[in-house]
């Protein structure tokens, strides 16, 4: 089964907070997840995005596939081309 | 229906710089107004927009084609963007939390002075409108 790299929105009403995680591709809506690797917070300016690089290389090197979204952020993180 | 705001919303996430930005914003709303949207579409935009689900997995998790998970999600941010721009929610109480807080540091501040001051009245005074402002920012979250 194939394991993803999403967001999940966390924090409050005004202030959206996203955490990287890696889940299973079928479990997104109930809220198991396999490892938490980072956060990435869109109100910052600069939007903040920290991530565990050697985490996010180990699971991208196990194939994990991050969604569109995260992949954009690894790559204005240059963790992925 | 087109409510003309259509237009506005990107929904692509390949387009990644916009959509961020885009998606903060969506999600915002989507806390003040997701409830007034019909409930199907509630749960395809929860997860395109919070679960970070894409079309082809939402689809596949309703049965939906993909198109039809895509004509949902930009009616529901057009919705969203309709709501925000004649009710201006989201807009308001961001503007009150913040306004909260302002005065939640100014009495704090004032308290604090005052103490040194050895004007324990002032001093009080100013902490009660400092745990009022704090009050009112709990009520705000």
């Amino acid at each position: 089964m194939a394991v993803k790299i999403r967001l999940r929105r966390m924090g409050q009403k005004h202030a959206p907070f996203y955490r990287v995680i890696v889940a299973d591709e079928r479990s997104p809506r109930d809220g198991r997840f396999i490892d938490e690797i980072g956060t990435y917070d869109p109100t910052k300016e600069p939007m903040a995005f920290s991530v565990d690089e050697e985490a996010a290389k180990k699971w991208l090197a196990n194939g994990a596939q991050p969604t569109e979204t995260v992949a954009r952020l690894f790559k204005q993180a240059g963790i992925q081309k | 229906m087109s409510t003309g705001n259509e237009n506005k919303i990107c929904a692509k996430k390949a387009d990644a710089k916009d959509w961020l930005a885009e998606a903060a914003h969506l999600s915002v709303y989507y806390e003040y107004y997701g409830a007034l949207l019909p409930e199907k579409q509630r749960l395809i935009f929860e997860d395109y927009i919070a679960n970070d689900m894409s079309l082809s997995e939402i689809s596949k998790e309703y049965g939906l084609s993909r198109q039809g998970v895509y004509d949902a999600v930009r009616r529901c941010g057009a919705k969203l963007y309709e709501y925000e721009e004649k009710l201006r929610l989201a807009e308001r109480f961001h503007g009150l939390e913040e306004q909260a807080e302002r005065i939640m540091r100014e009495a704090s501040g004032i308290a604090a002075d005052a103490k040194e001051r050895e004007t324990a009245e002032t001093a009080e005074a100013a902490e009660k409108l400092a745990a009022l402002a704090r009050e009112l920012w709990e009520c705000l979250q």
